[in-house]
Protein backbone atom coordinates (compact mmCIF):
# COMPACT_ATOMS: atom_id res chain seq x y z
CA UNK A 1 0.00 0.00 0.00
CA UNK A 2 2.73 2.28 0.69
CA UNK A 3 4.77 1.88 -2.72
CA UNK A 4 1.97 3.46 -4.58
CA UNK A 5 2.46 6.76 -3.01
CA UNK A 6 6.02 6.77 -3.80
CA UNK A 7 7.05 9.13 -6.76
CA UNK A 8 9.34 6.01 -7.85
CA UNK A 9 6.57 4.04 -8.76
CA UNK A 10 4.76 7.07 -10.35
CA UNK A 11 7.55 7.62 -12.53
CA UNK A 12 7.82 3.82 -13.58
CA UNK A 13 3.93 3.58 -13.96
CA UNK A 14 3.63 6.91 -16.01
CA UNK A 15 6.83 5.79 -18.46
CA UNK A 16 5.90 2.18 -19.05
CA UNK A 17 2.21 3.91 -20.05
CA UNK A 18 3.09 6.10 -22.68
CA UNK A 19 5.71 3.66 -23.82
CA UNK A 20 2.58 1.52 -24.42
CA UNK A 21 0.80 4.35 -25.96
CA UNK A 22 2.93 4.73 -27.77
CA UNK A 23 3.17 1.45 -29.31
CA UNK A 24 -0.02 1.60 -29.79
CA UNK A 25 -0.78 4.44 -31.37
CA UNK A 26 2.38 3.13 -33.49
CA UNK A 27 0.99 -0.21 -34.53
CA UNK A 28 -2.68 0.55 -34.76
CA UNK A 29 -4.12 4.12 -35.84
CA UNK A 30 -7.32 4.10 -33.67
CA UNK A 31 -7.16 3.95 -30.66
CA UNK A 32 -10.97 3.80 -28.61
CA UNK A 33 -10.42 5.09 -24.95
CA UNK A 34 -11.81 0.69 -23.92
CA UNK A 35 -8.56 0.23 -25.37
CA UNK A 36 -6.41 2.69 -23.57
CA UNK A 37 -8.40 2.09 -20.55
CA UNK A 38 -6.89 -1.77 -21.00
CA UNK A 39 -3.95 -1.22 -21.86
CA UNK A 40 -3.62 1.56 -18.90
CA UNK A 41 -5.25 -1.32 -16.29
CA UNK A 42 -2.68 -4.09 -17.61
CA UNK A 43 0.75 -1.79 -17.56
CA UNK A 44 -0.77 -0.95 -13.65
CA UNK A 45 -0.89 -4.68 -12.69
CA UNK A 46 2.85 -5.35 -14.39
CA UNK A 47 3.50 -2.78 -12.29
CA UNK A 48 2.11 -4.56 -9.27
CA UNK A 49 4.66 -7.33 -10.01
CA UNK A 50 2.11 -10.04 -9.31
CA UNK A 51 2.13 -10.03 -5.28
CA UNK A 52 -1.55 -9.29 -5.07
CA UNK A 53 -4.49 -11.00 -6.40
CA UNK A 54 -6.37 -8.02 -8.74
CA UNK A 55 -3.36 -7.72 -10.73
CA UNK A 56 -2.69 -11.16 -11.69
CA UNK A 57 -6.71 -11.02 -12.29
CA UNK A 58 -6.32 -8.13 -14.95
CA UNK A 59 -3.73 -10.06 -16.43
CA UNK A 60 -4.88 -13.13 -16.57
CA UNK A 61 -8.12 -12.39 -18.43
CA UNK A 62 -7.85 -8.92 -20.08
CA UNK A 63 -9.31 -10.31 -23.54
CA UNK A 64 -12.87 -11.09 -22.83
CA UNK A 65 -15.73 -8.45 -23.31
CA UNK A 66 -16.47 -8.71 -19.79
CA UNK A 67 -19.73 -6.25 -19.52
CA UNK A 68 -21.77 -9.05 -21.90
CA UNK A 69 -21.00 -11.55 -19.39
CA UNK A 70 -21.87 -9.45 -16.17
CA UNK A 71 -25.30 -8.59 -17.76
CA UNK A 72 -26.05 -12.29 -18.78
CA UNK A 73 -25.42 -12.92 -14.60
CA UNK A 74 -27.59 -10.83 -13.20
CA UNK A 75 -30.91 -12.05 -15.62
CA UNK A 76 -30.54 -15.31 -13.84
CA UNK A 77 -29.96 -14.12 -10.86
CA UNK A 78 -33.13 -12.10 -11.24
CA UNK A 79 -34.92 -14.81 -12.52
CA UNK A 80 -34.40 -17.16 -9.31
CA UNK A 81 -35.61 -14.75 -6.73
CA UNK A 82 -39.11 -14.79 -8.39
CA UNK A 83 -39.78 -18.08 -8.74
CA UNK A 84 -38.86 -18.65 -4.65
CA UNK A 85 -42.04 -18.38 -2.68
CA UNK A 86 -42.06 -15.01 -0.61
CA UNK A 87 -41.85 -17.06 2.65
CA UNK A 88 -38.65 -15.83 3.90
CA UNK A 89 -39.01 -12.34 5.94
CA UNK A 90 -37.89 -9.30 5.03
CA UNK A 91 -35.63 -9.21 8.51
CA UNK A 92 -33.73 -12.15 6.89
CA UNK A 93 -32.74 -10.28 3.64
CA UNK A 94 -31.71 -7.44 5.49
CA UNK A 95 -30.24 -9.11 8.30
CA UNK A 96 -26.62 -9.79 6.22
CA UNK A 97 -26.46 -6.00 5.48
CA UNK A 98 -22.67 -5.96 5.69
CA UNK A 99 -22.63 -9.11 3.53
CA UNK A 100 -24.36 -7.92 0.75
CA UNK A 101 -21.93 -4.84 0.78
CA UNK A 102 -18.57 -7.00 1.13
CA UNK A 103 -20.79 -8.90 -2.34
CA UNK A 104 -20.47 -5.31 -4.41
CA UNK A 105 -16.73 -4.81 -3.09
CA UNK A 106 -16.03 -8.20 -4.54
CA UNK A 107 -18.32 -7.33 -7.70
CA UNK A 108 -15.70 -4.22 -7.72
CA UNK A 109 -12.24 -5.22 -7.03
CA UNK A 110 -11.21 -7.78 -9.78
CA UNK A 111 -10.40 -11.14 -9.09
CA UNK A 112 -12.13 -10.79 -5.58
CA UNK A 113 -15.13 -12.99 -6.32
CA UNK A 114 -14.77 -15.85 -3.51
CA UNK A 115 -12.07 -14.00 -1.19
CA UNK A 116 -13.08 -13.74 2.62
CA UNK A 117 -13.68 -10.73 4.01
CA UNK A 118 -10.27 -10.26 5.66
CA UNK A 119 -8.65 -10.66 2.76
CA UNK A 120 -10.92 -8.50 0.49
CA UNK A 121 -10.35 -5.74 2.83
CA UNK A 122 -6.32 -6.28 2.40
CA UNK A 123 -7.12 -6.39 -1.48
CA UNK A 124 -9.01 -3.50 -1.47
CA UNK A 125 -6.42 -1.13 0.59
CA UNK A 126 -3.86 -2.37 -2.16
CA UNK A 127 -6.25 -1.73 -4.80
CA UNK A 128 -7.75 1.81 -4.30
CA UNK A 129 -3.75 3.10 -3.64
CA UNK A 130 -3.09 1.47 -6.92
CA UNK A 131 -6.35 3.00 -8.78
CA UNK A 132 -5.27 7.04 -7.08
CA UNK A 133 -1.93 6.28 -8.56
CA UNK A 134 -3.44 5.84 -11.92
CA UNK A 135 -4.89 8.53 -11.98
CA UNK A 136 -2.39 10.86 -10.58
CA UNK A 137 -0.09 9.10 -13.74
CA UNK A 138 -2.96 9.67 -16.51
CA UNK A 139 -3.61 13.45 -15.29
CA UNK A 140 0.11 14.32 -15.54
CA UNK A 141 -0.02 12.11 -19.00
CA UNK A 142 -3.17 14.09 -20.38
CA UNK A 143 -1.49 17.01 -19.21
CA UNK A 144 1.89 16.81 -20.59
CA UNK A 145 0.04 15.94 -24.07
CA UNK A 146 -2.57 18.28 -24.43
CA UNK A 147 0.20 21.08 -23.13
CA UNK A 148 3.13 20.22 -26.08
CA UNK A 149 -0.07 20.16 -28.45
CA UNK A 150 -0.99 23.59 -27.50
CA UNK A 151 2.88 24.50 -27.20
CA UNK A 152 4.34 24.22 -30.62
CA UNK A 153 2.74 26.86 -32.53
CA UNK A 154 3.18 29.31 -29.00
CA UNK A 155 7.24 28.27 -28.42
CA UNK A 156 7.89 29.78 -32.25
CA UNK A 157 5.86 33.10 -31.18
CA UNK A 158 7.35 33.34 -27.48
CA UNK A 159 10.88 33.21 -29.11
CA UNK A 160 10.29 35.58 -31.36
CA UNK A 161 8.43 37.99 -29.25
CA UNK A 162 11.58 38.29 -27.01
CA UNK A 163 14.20 38.37 -29.20
CA UNK B 1 8.62 12.44 51.35
CA UNK B 2 11.79 11.32 53.41
CA UNK B 3 9.92 11.28 56.34
CA UNK B 4 7.02 9.35 54.68
CA UNK B 5 9.74 6.75 53.66
CA UNK B 6 11.26 6.31 57.15
CA UNK B 7 8.01 6.16 58.67
CA UNK B 8 6.87 3.58 56.25
CA UNK B 9 9.80 1.32 56.71
CA UNK B 10 8.98 1.40 60.60
CA UNK B 11 5.30 0.36 59.63
CA UNK B 12 5.80 -3.28 58.36
CA UNK B 13 6.94 -4.05 62.28
CA UNK B 14 3.48 -4.90 63.60
CA UNK B 15 3.22 -7.42 60.65
CA UNK B 16 6.02 -9.39 62.69
CA UNK B 17 3.32 -10.02 65.78
CA UNK B 18 1.22 -11.40 63.41
CA UNK B 19 3.54 -13.25 61.71
CA UNK B 20 3.76 -17.12 62.90
CA UNK B 21 -0.33 -16.90 62.65
CA UNK B 22 -0.14 -15.71 58.86
CA UNK B 23 2.78 -18.34 58.04
CA UNK B 24 1.04 -21.22 58.98
CA UNK B 25 -2.42 -19.94 57.70
CA UNK B 26 -0.70 -19.55 54.31
CA UNK B 27 0.50 -22.95 54.81
CA UNK B 28 -2.66 -24.84 55.28
CA UNK B 29 -4.05 -22.77 52.43
CA UNK B 30 -2.16 -24.06 49.96
CA UNK B 31 -2.50 -27.69 50.82
CA UNK B 32 -6.54 -26.75 50.92
CA UNK B 33 -7.16 -23.94 48.01
CA UNK B 34 -10.81 -24.04 48.43
CA UNK B 35 -11.32 -23.82 52.01
CA UNK B 36 -8.48 -21.01 51.25
CA UNK B 37 -10.92 -19.46 48.99
CA UNK B 38 -13.91 -19.56 51.17
CA UNK B 39 -12.03 -17.92 54.08
CA UNK B 40 -10.34 -15.86 51.94
CA UNK B 41 -12.73 -12.98 53.48
CA UNK B 42 -12.08 -13.72 56.87
CA UNK B 43 -8.28 -13.53 56.27
CA UNK B 44 -8.38 -10.27 54.61
CA UNK B 45 -9.83 -8.57 57.31
CA UNK B 46 -6.99 -9.64 59.41
CA UNK B 47 -4.26 -8.26 56.90
CA UNK B 48 -5.90 -5.42 56.11
CA UNK B 49 -6.24 -3.95 59.91
CA UNK B 50 -2.17 -3.10 59.74
CA UNK B 51 -3.06 -1.31 56.33
CA UNK B 52 -5.16 0.93 57.80
CA UNK B 53 -2.88 2.38 59.91
CA UNK B 54 -0.89 3.27 56.81
CA UNK B 55 -3.51 4.77 54.71
CA UNK B 56 -4.43 7.69 56.75
CA UNK B 57 -0.61 8.71 56.55
CA UNK B 58 -0.84 8.81 53.08
CA UNK B 59 -4.34 10.28 53.10
CA UNK B 60 -3.22 13.54 52.13
CA UNK B 61 -1.10 12.42 49.31
CA UNK B 62 -2.44 12.86 45.85
CA UNK B 63 -1.21 9.71 44.09
CA UNK B 64 -2.45 7.35 46.54
CA UNK B 65 -2.56 3.89 44.46
CA UNK B 66 0.75 4.47 43.34
CA UNK B 67 2.39 5.35 46.62
CA UNK B 68 0.19 2.46 48.08
CA UNK B 69 1.24 -0.17 45.34
CA UNK B 70 5.47 1.00 45.83
CA UNK B 71 5.06 1.07 49.84
CA UNK B 72 3.64 -2.76 49.25
CA UNK B 73 6.92 -3.15 47.36
CA UNK B 74 8.72 -1.59 49.67
CA UNK B 75 7.66 -3.59 52.37
CA UNK B 76 7.75 -6.63 50.09
CA UNK B 77 11.57 -6.43 49.97
CA UNK B 78 11.74 -5.27 53.32
CA UNK B 79 10.07 -7.46 55.54
CA UNK B 80 9.62 -11.37 54.97
CA UNK B 81 5.70 -11.08 56.26
CA UNK B 82 4.48 -9.42 53.69
CA UNK B 83 5.76 -11.47 50.91
CA UNK B 84 3.44 -14.86 52.26
CA UNK B 85 0.56 -12.69 51.71
CA UNK B 86 0.93 -11.33 48.48
CA UNK B 87 2.28 -15.17 47.57
CA UNK B 88 -0.74 -17.02 48.65
CA UNK B 89 -2.56 -14.21 47.11
CA UNK B 90 -1.05 -14.56 43.69
CA UNK B 91 -1.55 -18.35 44.32
CA UNK B 92 -4.97 -17.84 44.53
CA UNK B 93 -5.43 -16.23 41.83
CA UNK B 94 -3.88 -19.15 39.82
CA UNK B 95 -5.50 -22.01 41.49
CA UNK B 96 -8.86 -20.62 40.30
CA UNK B 97 -7.40 -19.99 37.02
CA UNK B 98 -6.71 -23.62 36.23
CA UNK B 99 -10.41 -24.31 37.43
CA UNK B 100 -11.54 -22.03 34.82
CA UNK B 101 -13.21 -20.56 38.17
CA UNK B 102 -12.72 -16.45 36.86
CA UNK B 103 -16.44 -15.71 38.37
CA UNK B 104 -14.91 -17.55 42.42
CA UNK B 105 -12.25 -15.07 41.98
CA UNK B 106 -14.17 -11.75 41.19
CA UNK B 107 -16.65 -12.86 43.71
CA UNK B 108 -13.88 -13.16 46.23
CA UNK B 109 -12.91 -10.02 45.70
CA UNK B 110 -16.21 -8.76 45.85
CA UNK B 111 -16.60 -10.55 49.31
CA UNK B 112 -13.87 -8.91 50.58
CA UNK B 113 -13.91 -5.35 49.66
CA UNK B 114 -18.20 -6.20 50.70
CA UNK B 115 -17.09 -7.59 54.18
CA UNK B 116 -14.55 -5.40 55.23
CA UNK B 117 -16.41 -1.61 55.54
CA UNK B 118 -15.18 -1.16 58.92
CA UNK B 119 -11.86 -0.85 57.80
CA UNK B 120 -10.57 1.89 55.47
CA UNK B 121 -12.17 1.42 52.76
CA UNK B 122 -10.76 3.29 50.28
CA UNK B 123 -7.46 1.71 51.03
CA UNK B 124 -8.70 -1.45 50.41
CA UNK B 125 -10.18 -1.12 47.03
CA UNK B 126 -6.83 0.52 45.96
CA UNK B 127 -5.17 -2.21 47.08
CA UNK B 128 -7.53 -4.42 45.55
CA UNK B 129 -7.39 -2.53 41.99
CA UNK B 130 -3.40 -2.14 42.09
CA UNK B 131 -2.78 -5.25 43.21
CA UNK B 132 -5.38 -7.19 41.65
CA UNK B 133 -5.26 -5.30 38.21
CA UNK B 134 -1.24 -5.74 38.25
CA UNK B 135 -0.97 -8.80 39.45
CA UNK B 136 -4.23 -10.62 38.73
CA UNK B 137 -4.34 -9.65 34.88
CA UNK B 138 -0.83 -10.44 34.05
CA UNK B 139 -1.21 -14.48 36.02
CA UNK B 140 -4.79 -14.29 33.70
CA UNK B 141 -2.17 -13.86 30.91
CA UNK B 142 0.53 -16.24 31.94
CA UNK B 143 -1.79 -18.93 32.54
CA UNK B 144 -3.84 -18.68 29.47
CA UNK B 145 -0.58 -18.60 27.04
CA UNK B 146 0.55 -21.78 27.81
CA UNK B 147 -2.80 -23.42 27.14
CA UNK B 148 -3.58 -21.87 23.98
CA UNK B 149 -1.28 -21.46 21.14
CA UNK B 150 -3.02 -18.05 19.78
CA UNK B 151 -1.62 -15.39 21.96
CA UNK B 152 -4.34 -13.57 22.78
CA UNK B 153 -4.90 -11.36 25.44
CA UNK B 154 -8.13 -12.24 27.29
CA UNK B 155 -9.23 -9.86 29.44
CA UNK B 156 -11.52 -10.25 32.75
CA UNK B 157 -14.77 -11.16 32.60
CA UNK B 158 -14.80 -12.45 28.64
CA UNK B 159 -15.10 -16.00 27.19
CA UNK B 160 -12.06 -18.35 26.87
CA UNK B 161 -13.30 -21.00 25.10
CA UNK B 162 -11.04 -22.10 21.96
CA UNK B 163 -14.19 -20.42 19.51
CA UNK B 164 -15.06 -17.55 21.09
CA UNK B 165 -10.86 -16.56 21.36
CA UNK B 166 -10.76 -17.22 17.40
CA UNK B 167 -13.35 -14.93 16.93
CA UNK B 168 -12.06 -12.41 18.98
CA UNK B 169 -8.86 -12.70 16.80
CA UNK B 170 -10.90 -12.73 13.27
CA UNK B 171 -12.33 -10.00 14.32
CA UNK B 172 -9.14 -7.77 15.30
CA UNK B 173 -7.37 -8.79 11.80
CA UNK B 174 -10.45 -7.32 10.27
CA UNK B 175 -10.96 -4.38 12.46
CA UNK B 176 -7.00 -4.01 11.96
CA UNK B 177 -7.63 -3.55 7.86
CA UNK B 178 -10.76 -1.83 8.56
CA UNK B 179 -8.50 0.93 10.14
CA UNK B 180 -6.37 0.72 7.18
CA UNK B 181 -8.79 1.44 4.72
CA UNK B 182 -10.18 4.48 7.04
CA UNK B 183 -6.97 6.24 6.42
CA UNK B 184 -6.53 5.96 3.06
CA UNK B 185 -10.56 6.52 1.90
CA UNK B 186 -11.60 9.30 2.62
CA UNK B 187 -14.41 10.67 4.98
CA UNK B 188 -14.59 8.18 7.56
CA UNK B 189 -14.72 8.61 10.79
CA UNK B 190 -13.65 6.39 13.65
CA UNK B 191 -17.28 6.02 14.86
CA UNK B 192 -18.42 4.57 11.81
CA UNK B 193 -19.51 0.98 12.00
CA UNK B 194 -18.36 -2.28 9.63
CA UNK B 195 -21.51 -1.62 7.15
CA UNK B 196 -21.00 2.86 6.80
CA UNK B 197 -17.64 1.82 6.27
CA UNK B 198 -17.94 -0.21 3.57
CA UNK B 199 -20.07 1.99 2.12
CA UNK B 200 -18.05 4.88 2.02
CA UNK B 201 -14.92 1.83 0.46
CA UNK B 202 -17.66 1.04 -2.50
CA UNK B 203 -18.31 4.52 -3.39
CA UNK B 204 -14.88 5.82 -3.33
CA UNK B 205 -13.61 2.75 -5.40
CA UNK B 206 -16.59 2.87 -7.90
CA UNK B 207 -15.42 6.98 -8.32
CA UNK B 208 -11.97 6.03 -8.56
CA UNK B 209 -12.91 3.83 -11.51
CA UNK B 210 -15.13 6.18 -12.87
CA UNK B 211 -12.50 8.85 -12.77
CA UNK B 212 -9.85 6.36 -14.60
CA UNK B 213 -12.29 5.74 -17.20
CA UNK B 214 -13.21 9.55 -18.38
CA UNK B 215 -9.42 10.15 -18.04
CA UNK B 216 -8.90 7.48 -20.83
CA UNK B 217 -11.44 9.26 -22.62
CA UNK B 218 -9.21 12.02 -22.40
CA UNK B 219 -6.35 10.64 -22.93
CA UNK B 220 -7.17 9.00 -26.03
CA UNK B 221 -8.59 12.56 -27.20
CA UNK B 222 -5.08 14.23 -26.42
CA UNK B 223 -3.29 11.24 -27.83
CA UNK B 224 -4.60 11.87 -31.24
CA UNK B 225 -3.20 15.10 -31.82
CA UNK B 226 0.03 14.32 -31.19
CA UNK B 227 2.86 13.02 -33.22
CA UNK B 228 3.87 10.28 -31.55
CA UNK B 229 7.10 9.14 -34.18
CA UNK B 230 8.89 12.36 -33.59
CA UNK B 231 8.59 10.77 -29.72
CA UNK B 232 11.75 9.05 -29.07
CA UNK B 233 12.92 10.74 -26.05
CA UNK B 234 9.66 11.81 -24.96
CA UNK B 235 9.93 10.09 -21.69
CA UNK B 236 13.40 12.67 -20.65
CA UNK B 237 11.12 15.70 -21.83
CA UNK B 238 8.66 14.71 -19.45
CA UNK B 239 10.71 14.03 -16.67
CA UNK B 240 12.51 16.70 -17.44
CA UNK B 241 9.86 19.23 -17.64
CA UNK B 242 8.19 18.16 -14.32
CA UNK B 243 11.56 18.54 -12.52
CA UNK B 244 12.11 21.94 -14.05
CA UNK B 245 8.90 22.74 -13.13
CA UNK B 246 9.54 21.58 -9.46
CA UNK B 247 12.03 23.61 -8.94
CA UNK B 248 10.51 27.24 -10.14
CA UNK B 249 8.05 26.15 -7.92
CA UNK B 250 10.27 26.04 -4.92
CA UNK B 251 12.28 28.50 -5.69
CA UNK B 252 8.89 30.97 -6.02
CA UNK B 253 8.09 29.32 -2.52
CA UNK B 254 11.49 30.44 -1.21
CA UNK B 255 11.00 33.77 -2.49
CA UNK B 256 7.77 34.36 -1.25
CA UNK B 257 5.64 34.76 -4.43
CA UNK B 258 2.86 32.10 -2.53
CA UNK B 259 -0.04 33.89 -4.04
CA UNK B 260 -1.26 35.13 -7.11
CA UNK B 261 2.26 36.51 -7.93
CA UNK B 262 3.77 33.05 -7.87
CA UNK B 263 1.37 31.47 -10.50
CA UNK B 264 1.39 34.16 -12.70
CA UNK B 265 5.25 33.76 -12.62
CA UNK B 266 4.40 30.12 -12.96
CA UNK B 267 2.55 30.77 -16.01
CA UNK B 268 5.08 32.40 -17.64
CA UNK B 269 7.84 30.16 -16.97
CA UNK B 270 5.50 27.50 -18.35
CA UNK B 271 4.75 29.07 -21.62
CA UNK B 272 8.63 29.09 -22.21
CA UNK B 273 8.88 25.50 -21.70
CA UNK B 274 11.82 23.28 -22.23
CA UNK B 275 13.55 24.39 -25.39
Amino acid sequence: MKRWTTKREHQIYSSKLFQALCRSRRTSSSTSAKELHQTADRVLAITAKGTTRWSRAILAAPLTASTNMKKHKKAKVTVHTRLRKPVVNREKRKLPVVERKLRALRRLVPGCRKLSCNNLLEETSDYIAALEMQVRAMTAITEFLSRGEAQVPTDRLGSIGNM
Amino acid sequence: MADFSEQSYRQPFPFLDIDPTMESLTQFAELNPQSFILDNSAFNFQTFFPLSINDSLFSNQASQGETMSGFIHNSNQSSVSAQPIFSAKTEVEEISNKRKALDILESSSGNSSSSSPQVSETGIKRRNNSGRGKRAKSNEKEMEKPKELVHVRARRGQATDSHSLAERVRRGKINERLRCLQDIVPGCYKTMGMALMLDEIINYVQSLQNQVEFLSMKLTAASTYYDFNSESDAMERMQRRKAEEAKELERLMREGYVGIGGVACFHSSSTYGPL
